[in-house]
């Protein structure tokens, strides 16, 4: 659907200061039908990436590649593109309805498409009730909204979203990421999108792209990259009440090892590989053990992104 | 690349829905208001010049009528073209626009036809109040005003095209700045003083020269004189001061074009 091909770019802020590397050779590439999350920290180069996606910069090195099934030309490539900028901001004296109808006529859209399109979407993510007023009077959420609807009018094969679920309330947040998972299974809409948040990212994407000061960090699949570094040990939390030489046996289990120990609660804590688990619990259970808790020790995708920052 | 009629109908079609949208913009904005305002300013004027006037009254009238109108006209022509880009990539509304099915060529064009319909509306409006005036007064019909009308709205779109220009390579400030300067010297270097002056130095000369065929000359698109004192005015002098506006025009939009096509819009 799209390569990226060593893109790097400089800046220069201005005639007198030294000119800084925003990207540094970034390569991926996205096939059809994926949801990909970028994920950076503040001013990683993520909006730079998607502007130079998008032409609206050009990069100093590197180019981009769309393929075949968006168009050849320019234009028939950018007529099958969906992009919501960072922030977007419109024209406060036009109507959203205005809006929305300039953006579909922009793309070829019939008059008759986009209201059904526009008024589908906008009853979606509920603000049909404003479309006529003017859009100085609209909040953030409602000028995202509605940012979100020019996006997805003309049905795009790829969409390109940058931080798109930013100065979002909650409920907006959940619309979004719902429209995002449907707009994907209803049309199989290859996705790109840009976040800081990493648990927005797990929950949407098969794949990450993970970028740090301009550098390239990580592209895969989140559930490898979560499997990888996870670990296979479950933790055991169990209630002691015997005697201490039973507790001995218990400490002493092969492969087992003890976290902790509350002597007050009478708790102790083991971890235990994922094999011998069946066999531990059905031991201590012998023994007599309450069990308080049995859980995967699960690892976050922003610690793993945390380590392969501090691993550098 | 291939040329093809059917891209090239699509990029018209795109810009004149361009201009659509943001002469649409501009309607619902307060700039009207501020037309009006302008144009009863003018009248009041007018008057009071007439009132004060000796002679032949309402041709001093419709002099500062005429006078006033083409101020103001490149006044709101340097407001409106300073913003015209420079706006839309400070709000980053370009972004969502340029980013759909067309070339930046036609939303560019597309600005330009818009800001421009609203330039040549607000001739039209503050002119024909001065003729009304000055009709009501008592003076007579010349086909040239209609000229000067034309002219004016030359004018006034020369200056825009030059502010816009501007507003592609440097900042807001110095936009204004160049749009006022070069206004200015548009009257001042062709006048026979500043000729007369500079003969006596050969260098400035060269620099005067040079600059009289860069900055675009406003005496040409100037009709005042001859509505104001009845001369008859010969044909090839309009046809002229008409070839040359566009040339003018046309040169200015494609240096422009050619920085816009180019230009980083972040
Ligand atoms: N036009 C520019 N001139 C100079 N530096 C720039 C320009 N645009 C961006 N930068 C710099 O490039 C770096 C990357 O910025 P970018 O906006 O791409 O970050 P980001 O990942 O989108 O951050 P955020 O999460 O805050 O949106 C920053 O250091 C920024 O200051
Ligand atoms: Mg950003």
């Amino acid at each position: 659907m799209l390569k990226i091909d060593s893109v790097s770019k400089k800046f220069k802020t201005d005639f007198w200061s030294r000119s800084f590397w925003a990207l540094r050779g970034v390569s991926f590439e996205i096939a059809a039908g994926d949801v990909v999350g970028f994920l950076g920290a503040n001013g990683a180069g993520k909006t730079t990436l998607i502007k130079i996606i998008m032409g609206l910069i050009k990069a100093t090195h590197g180019k981009i590649y769309f393929s075949k099934i968006m168009g050849v030309s320019k234009k028939s490539i950018f007529s099958n593109l969906g992009f919501l900028p960072e922030r977007p901001y419109f024209y406060p004296n036009l109507t959203g309805r205005d809006f929305i109808a300039y953006l579909g006529k922009l793309n070829n859209l019939s008059s008759l498409e986009i209201n059904q399109q526009g008024q589908k979407w906008a009853q979606r993510l509920g603000i049909d009730f404003a479309l006529d007023r003017q859009m100085k009077n609209y909040s953030k959420g409602m000028l995202q909204r509605v940012g979100i609807i020019s996006t997805l009018l003309h049905r795009p094969k790829l969409i390109i979203l940058d931080e798109p679920l930013s100065g979002l309330d909650p409920i907006g947040r959940k619309e979004i990421k719902d429209i995002v998972a449907d707009v994907r299974k209803q049309y199989g809409t290859t996705i790109f999108f840009s976040s800081h948040i990493v648990p927005d990212v797990e929950e949407l994407c098969q794949k990450v792209i993970f970028l740090e000061k301009g550098k390239m960090l990580y592209s895969g699949s989140v559930s490898e990259l979560v499997s990888k570094h996870s670990s296979s040990k479950y933790r055991v939390i169990l209630e002691w009440r015997g005697c201490w030489e039973d507790k001995a046996i218990i400490c002493n289990y092969p492969n087992s090892f003890l976290l902790y120990e509350n002597e007050l609660e009478k708790v102790l804590c083991f971890e235990i590989a994922k094999e011998e688990k069946e066999q531990f619990l059905s031991f201590i259970m012998d023994k007599g053990a309450k069990i308080v808790s049995f859980s995967q020790k699960s690892i976050k995708l922003e610690e793993i992104l945390y380590n392969v920052n501090g691993d550098r | 690349m291939v040329f093809s009629w059917i891209e090239l109908v699509d990029e018209f079609s795109k810009m004149v829905l361009i201009c659509k949208y943001s002469f649409m913009e501009f309607m619902k904005s307060k700039i009207w208001v501020g037309v009006f305002l302008l144009g009863s300013i003018l009248l009041l004027l007018s008057y009071i010049s007439y009132s004060f006037a000796y002679g032949v009254a309402e041709r001093i009238a419709l002099d500062v009528g005429l006078g006033l109108t083409s101020l103001s006209t490149v006044f709101m022509a340097i407001l409106l073209g300073h913003a015209l880009i420079s706006k839309e990539i400070e709000n980053r509304t370009i972004h969502m626009i340029v980013t759909r099915s067309l070339g930046r060529k036609a939303f560019f064009l597309g600005k330009l036809l818009g800001v421009i319909a609203v330039l040549s509306i607000n001739v039209i409006i503050l002119m024909s109040m001065s003729f009304i005036l000055y009709f009501l007064l008592g003076g007579h019909y010349s086909p040239l005003m209609l000229f000067s009308v034309l002219f004016s709205f030359f004018e006034a779109t020369i200056v825009l095209l030059i502010v816009v220009f501007f507003s592609l390579i440097t900042n807001a400030t110095l936009t204004i700045i160049y749009g006022i300067v070069i206004y200015i010297l548009g009257y001042v270097i062709s006048s026979t003083l500043v000729l007369q002056y500079v003969e006596k130095n050969n260098f400035l000369a060269t620099v005067i020269n040079a600059c009289y065929y860069i900055f675009p000359n406003f005496n040409r698109l100037n009709l005042k004189d001859y509505i104001l004192y009845q001369k008859t005015i010969p044909m090839e002098t309009l046809m002229m001061g008409t070839a040359y506006a566009f040339f003018y025009m046309l040169l200015v939009i494609v240096a422009s074009l050619f920085i816009f096509e180019n230009k980083n819009l972040d």
